[in-house]
């Protein structure tokens, strides 16, 4: 296994890979880092939807992707681990000093928590810093629920402020209507939303400096500083309103993002309005489906490799037995997500720790159908075998698990089933197929491109079901024709 | 080979099930065991094989006693035939008659030649070397199971109540077989059956066991003539009815 995870690794990867979060921002920013890039004229290959800032962090620590756009908010807290607010030169020094990550300037918008009230209401009342609301007690609150049990969310908001309203927790979706309804007058928001363009929202100045700086900045490797310059052009020129109308254009009116961002930086004149024509859905879906099967096939290989061998010692040691089973099926029930994280600081990520993934996933059902197929075979068989002076070896080999032979086949079929299913997961970290799509469409609330995904990967199942019952009676065949 | 218990015993779980069985089977000859259900008869094989090991006293197989670690080339040269043929299920009659003389590394043309001879032996033709053993007859399969046992030609055979499932007319074809067998090399043979008139036909001596203990050892003759106690009479008599 150790030379097969080397030869991934050792796959020359000469584009300069820039990563994003999985959400509608985090798509559109890094396609226009992406953009740029290439418009410097070099190549550039797109690892979106990455599963949370650990994941695209680590990618970015272990170089398995080159830069991809953070907030500074979250670089003090999450990354840095910061008790107290750092300012952006501290940020960039520690960084720097600690993992060899460059930060660049801003982008210029910030996307921080802020209060967000009707246009014409605020108006009516001449409310626009949120210091505004403590002089109207009557307003009605309805907030995530999040926002309002956050230590430093609504709590220390309110003490901040000196506000005395109580305000509701509601669903974060259902706020934006109950405010256009006027059920409730104040919601919590991010300040890039795309609802509040849509819901003719006013975001309150956050006049005491309340809520953290979450400015968007981009993320570079040491290694790729030369690239900074591309950059130069929109550090500092996207403000909130900007950033909004373009969420608003994936989000609300349904536009690709990539061309969304495109268009941006054309109207700029910093990159040409057109786009390389978009691959089509056949080409997508065959690139998409090798990519899936490439993952499960090898993670299936490498755990019959393994798990049939255990299965054969859990068999004929019982004393081990026990523990093996009891291992795989220990292993079985880490979340995928959670294994997934925890690889990624040994294996970065990509197809490498994917494979690792489903690898680990597939151990256990090819272990515990070895073990039953082998303690199902028949006595007579055994005794036989054993009286012919057969060695414990030529047993198995000849008689044992031949005789096993369709239990164990059972075994790896359902390895090859969760693989697929668990397969769609592995666009987290960046390792493409089907789940590529899944996860887009799932960060941009767009079901068709879910289905792109999801559909595919569910007709895989079953073919690979099918395959597996031809196998299976063909196996049945040889004991019955 | 010679065969010998020495005062071999044997327990399972505390409950004796052969006590301090002494007999000699010359080489060549060939012994039936005989004895009602559970009186130690296969367990007596089974003590010949290594499948089991005695308890106390000591069992020898060509002078020596079984060595316990290196056991698989003795039994190659100890043929076993059981109740169930026990054929693999998962290979044709062929690759089950030819699994051993492949293993121990043969030429392709002896082992032919040898499967050849023994299916005439054993009396069938050749055409169902190719079919699986699901696809054959119960008296197919023993006779199967025979040659199977005879493949590296071993100076020593088991037979565990090899005919007892088969119907008399097959039973009786296959005590056919098995007298030309005998008749084609002397081998030390211990067949172990619950029909007297079966170990009569068959055997050059035949034991009785009664719960795990020998009460008789003697020629068939002089076991019809002298049976021992009630119950070696009422083997006697069992076969006498039908004529043997």
């Amino acid at each position: 296994m150790n030379i097969l995870v080397a030869a991934l690794m050792m796959i020359p990867e000469t584009p300069v890979r820039v990563g994003s979060k999985h959400f509608t921002e985090g798509y559109l920013v890094a396609e226009m880092m992406a953009l740029l890039v290439e418009k410097n004229g070099h190549e550039v290959q797109r690892i979106h939807g990455l599963g949370g800032t650990m994941v695209c962090f680590e990618a970015l620590k272990n170089g398995a992707i080159d830069m991809y756009p953070e907030y500074t908010g979250t670089i003090a807290q999450e990354i840095l681990k910061s008790p107290r607010p750092l300012s952006e030169v501290e940020m960039r020094g520690e960084l720097r000093r600690r993992f060899g990550i460059v930060m660049l300037p801003s982008f210029g918008f910030e996307n921080t928590y802020a209060i967000a009230l009707a246009r014409a209401q605020a108006r009516a009342l001449g409310v626009s810093r949120i210091s505004d609301l403590a002089g109207h007690p009557e307003l009605r609150g309805g907030l995530s629920y999040e926002f309002l049990r956050r230590q430093d969310g609504w709590p220390a908001l309110a003490a901040a402020y000196g506000l005395t309203q109580q305000p509701a927790g509601m669903e974060h979706g259902l706020a934006y209507d109950a405010l256009r309804a006027g059920q409730i007058d104040f919601t919590d928001a991010y300040t890039t939303d795309a609802k509040i363009a849509r819901y003719d929202l006013v975001v309150l100045e956050d006049d005491r400096g309340f809520f953290p700086s979450y400015r968007a900045v981009p993320l570079l490797r040491e290694a790729q500083q030369h690239l900074r310059s591309a950059f130069t052009p929109v550090l500092g020129t996207l403000d909130e309103k900007a950033m909004r109308a373009l969420n608003a254009a994936v989000e609300i009116d349904g536009r690709r993002f990539e061309e969304v961002a495109r268009s941006h930086l054309a109207e700029r004149g910093l990159v040409r309005d057109r786009a390389g024509a978009a691959p089509g859905l056949a080409a997508r879906l065959a690139r998409r489906t090798a990519e899936h099967l490439g993952l499960t096939l090898v993670a299936l290989v490498l755990a019959v490799a393994l798990a049939v061998p255990l299965g054969v010692v859990a068999w004929r040691a019982p004393a081990f037995g026990h523990a093996i089973v009891a291992g795989a099926g220990l292993l079985q029930t880490i979340p995928s997500i959670a294994l997934l994280a925890l690889l990624i600081p040994l294996l970065g990520i990509g197809r490498v720790p994917a494979i690792v993934a489903l690898f680990v996933y597939g151990l256990l059902p090819i272990v515990r159908n070895t073990h039953a197929g082998l303690a199902g075979v028949e006595p007579q068989y055994r005794t036989i075998a054993l009286a012919m002076g057969l060695t414990s070896w030529q047993r198995l080999r000849f008689v044992e698990l031949p005789l096993a032979f369709p239990v164990v086949l059972a075994g790896i079929k359902t390895a090859a089933i969760i693989n697929i299913g668990t397969a769609t997961l592995a666009a987290f970290i960046g390792a493409g197929g089907l789940g590529e799509p899944i996860v887009t469409g799932l960060a941009l609330n767009d079901s068709g491109m879910i289905l792109e995904g999801a559909l595919p990967a569910a007709a895989l199942a079953l073919a690979t079901e099918l395959a597996f019952r031809l196998l299976e009676r063909r196996a049945t065949d040889s004991f019955s024709g | 080979m010679e065969i010998r218990f020495e005062g071999a015993s044997f327990a399972y779980a505390g409950r004796p099930v052969l006590c301090d069985v002494t007999a000699t089977i010359p080489e060549g000859r060939t012994v039936a065991v005989i004895g009602a259900s559970g009186c130690g008869k296969s367990t007596l094989l089974k003590l010949v094989n290594g499948l089991l090991r005695p308890t106390a006293g000591a069992v020898r197989v060509g002078g020596s006693p079984l060595d316990t670690v290196a056991i698989e080339p003795l039994r190659r040269r100890i043929g076993y035939v059981m109740q169930e043929a026990a054929l693999f299920p998962h290979l044709t009659v062929e690759d089950n008659v030819a699994l051993l003389p492949r293993l121990e590394g043969w030429a392709p043309e002896r082992i032919a030649a040898r499967v050849g001879t023994l299916m005439r032996l054993v009396d069938l033709d050749a055409s169902l070397l190719a079919r699986s053993p699901r696809a054959l007859s119960g008296g197919q399969r023993q006779r199967v199971a025979l040659a199977r046992a005879l493949m590296l030609d071993p100076p020593v055979l088991l037979m565990d109540e090899p005919f007892s499932a088969l119907d008399p007319i097959v039973r009786r074809e296959l005590q056919d077989e098995f007298l030309r067998v005998k008749a084609e090399r002397l081998r030390t043979t211990i067949f172990v059956t619950h029909d007297f008139s079966e170990a009569h036909r068959l055997a050059d001596r035949i034991v009785l066991l009664d719960a795990g203990r020998i009460v008789q050892d003697a020629t068939p003759a002089q076991f019809v003539a002298s049976p021992a106690t009630p119950l070696a009479r009422a083997f006697v008599e069992s076969a006498r009815g039908i004529g043997a």
